[in-house]
């Protein structure tokens, strides 16, 4: 093959590409570090695809978990999340770019237990991490914690716990808060959010 | 005009067949060694036990995280990631890697030691006792198992001290020395009157309390607490140095609080206590007192919490003419500089509202103190105190002072103490109080000595 029929085979595959360019231009949000069990990955048009050790998701991706499953993800900073069985989270906001001095991590927990290690972001920038569920939004000031989020229909995971959102720090500090109130979580305490208008810890 | 070179021409014999096979085939030989050497952790695992065998857990968890997006899923390279990250303090990072190993490998005992290990760091005692019981199901070496009862002897520790957290009592066995038992003056201040001796005497001491918390919701809770003490002192007149009967000192005391607080947003937390007491000596009623506090508590930073109080206190004397009331405003600061030191800093104002005409009259008194203590190891520290107190009385003292009543009262405090299996506690105590005053008759000065033990249950 010489040059100028390499060249004309080449120059449709180039642009089928840059057409394409615009279908991945959501902004690449991390990879799954390890995965085993029903792990599936949901776009922003609840178009699923398998999720497996190396899949890479986006922006505004979810990351859904099915029974005896456990997913761990690797943010663009660093920071790693673990799911399990059963857990529906959402990227919802993943930007790091040192050079553009640009640090935002925000996640949401629709159902279901997830830990996280905070990575470059929130240890440059904590006010720019943040995690929610549909009854709290947990600022993280904190390097480790867990949250688990119990919806109105419970969760087989969890059969004994009462609806709502639970966040245990493990390790720094997280402040949790919804439209009710705000409180600051301190390592080894748990405190639980039932519902949106209740501020977190002050509801049965 | 010579031609111009055709560039499609040299690409061609850039390209061509002989030289873009070897190119080819360079490139996939490369691409497979780098596979090759990327695909196999051990070169780096064995660096990184070399580091950690030299003691540079950061080094080697450094290393093994800057390659976890790769190796992720390797059991080995999980295994001394989990491992370096613990060494490192990172229990965080350690939980990742450390379950991704027994995810694929639950019988990794060494892995589940480690992971219980993490558990544990991170107070999360039911996880790592869950981890413990299955590695006992699993037969482990005597070496293991020596290492699962540390660590389950650990977490055992971890529970009592929650137990004592809302729970605890206390027995105290006091032994002492004091040198002016009755704060006697230094002088009268009245010529041709000599100041009086002052009572040196040992003294034994058992002092008992106990406190209950009741955790009313998640962010209000009912603090309970009662405390009793008795105080003998020795000597009773008979020695052959002529003292005087220091047993007109003893004391009987007791007293309980109940508080309630309400925490506000973990950060901070409102409070309103309600006290009384009772002090006897030498087995008649001195004085006692029912007082009302509140108090505001704010976490101000990670290391600084700040308070402030303002309270009011009855005081009944046996001796009628000296009751008042008493309000006191206060501001506090604990700083946690490290690990090792505390930082306390308090400044206060009291005043005293007589109730029927004290000498004296109604009394003002700032008061500045603070103290510092350094844990130099683990179970033992060091304190140091020191208060300063100024006092003015409002009205003149009659005949024969006929002067108004200022005191400046010092008071400094070396302290020493251990703690053992967090149930045991010595103590030891030098302390040296010395008041001047406007009033000779208020001067004195006392120093004591002390060694105690306590027991906690």
């Amino acid at each position: 093959m010489n040059a100028k029929r390499l060249f004309h085979v080449s120059l449709p595959v180039l642009l089928l590409w840059l057409v394409s360019l615009p279908v991945h231009a959501a902004v690449e949000a991390g990879q799954i570090l390890f995965a085993r069990g029903a792990v599936s990955i949901v776009d922003a048009s609840e178009a699923a695809r398998g999720g497996s050790t190396g899949s890479v998701f986006y922006e505004g991706d979810r990351v859904v978990t099915g029974s005896n499953s456990i997913v761990q993800l690797r943010l663009s900073d660093g920071a790693l999340t673990a799911l399990r069985s059963n857990s529906d989270y959402q990227i919802q906001r993943q930007r790091f770019d040192e050079a553009a001095d640009v640090y935002e991590q925000a996640g949401r927990l629709l159902s279901g237990w997830m830990r996280s290690v905070t990575g470059a972001i929130g240890a440059r920038y904590p006010g720019n991490v943040s995690q929610g569920t549909s009854v709290a939004t947990i600022g993280i000031r904190g390097t480790a914690y867990q949250i688990i989020h119990v919806p109105e229909e419970g969760l087989p995971e969890f059969p004994n716990l009462l609806p709502g959102t639970y966040v245990y720090l493990e390790e720094g500090q997280v402040e949790v808060s919804n439209q009710a109130g705000s409180r600051i979580v301190s390592p080894g305490q748990v405190v639980r959010s039932a519902r949106a208008e209740c501020g977190p810890g002050t509801c049965s | 005009m010579p031609p111009k070179a055709d560039p499609v021409g040299q690409d061609a014999m850039i390209l061509n067949r002989p030289f873009l096979r070897l190119l080819v085939s360079s490139a996939i030989a490369a691409a497979f060694s780098v596979q090759a050497a990327l695909a196999d952790p051990t070169t780096l695992i064995s660096a990184a036990k070399t580091e950690l065998a030299a003691g540079n857990a950061d080094a080697a968890f450094s290393a093994l995280q800057a390659e976890e997006a790769r190796y992720a899923g390797n059991i080995e390279f999980d295994y001394w990631l989990g491992l370096a990250a613990n060494r490192a303090g990172k229990s965080g990072r350690a939980m990742f890697a450390l379950e991704r190993v027994l995810a694929q490998k639950p019988e990794h005992a060494a892995a589940r030691l480690e992971l219980a290990t993490t558990y544990a760091r991170l107070n999360l005692g039911e996880a790592a006792r869950r981890e413990l019981d299955i590695l006992d199901g699993q037969n482990p070496p005597p070496a293991a198992r020596q290492q699962i009862a540390q660590l389950r002897h650990q977490l055992g520790l971890g529970d009592q001290a929650r137990r004592l957290d809302k729970r605890i009592a206390f027995v105290t066995l006091e032994g002492g020395y004091d040198d002016n038992v009755g704060s006697y003056p230094k002088d009268f201040g009245l010529p041709g009157l000599p100041g009086p001796d002052a009572i040196e005497s040992p003294y034994g001491s058992l002092s008992a309390g106990v406190r209950q918390r009741v955790d009313l919701q998640s962010n209000q809770r009912l603090t309970l607490s009662l405390n009793g003490m008795v105080k003998r002192n020795t000597d009773d007149g008979s020695d052959p140095l002529g003292n005087d009967d220091a047993t007109q000192f003893d004391q009987d005391f007791v007293g309980g609080r109940a508080e309630w607080s309400r925490d506000l947003d973990g950060q901070r937390e409102i409070a309103v206590g309600a006290d009384l007491g009772y002090l006897q000596l030498d087995g008649e009623h001195y004085y006692s007192y029912l007082g009302a506090d509140a108090e505001w508590r704010e976490q101000a930073t990670a290391e600084t919490r700040v308070l402030l109080t303002f309270g009011l206190r009855d005081m009944q004397f046996e001796n009628d003419s000296y009751d008042n009331l008493m309000s006191r405003l206060r501001g506090g600061v604990r700083h946690r500089l490290n690990n090792a030191w505390m930082l306390n800093g308090d400044i206060a104002v009291e005043y005293e509202a007589q109730k029927n005409q004290r000498p004296g009259g109604d009394a003002v008194r700032a008061i500045l103190s603070g103290s510092a203590s350094w844990l130099f190891l683990p179970n033992q520290r060091l304190t140091g105190d020191l208060s300063y107190a100024r006092t003015e009385y409002s009205t003149e003292y009659g005949a024969p002072f006929n002067d108004t009543r200022t005191d400046d009262r010092i008071v400094v405090g070396v302290q020493w103490d251990k703690t053992i299996r967090r149930l045991w506690q010595v103590k030891a105590r030098a302390q040296y109080r010395d008041q001047d005053s406007t009033l000779p008759t208020y001067t004195f000065d006392q120093t004591s000595g002390s060694v105690s033990l306590t027991r906690y249950f």
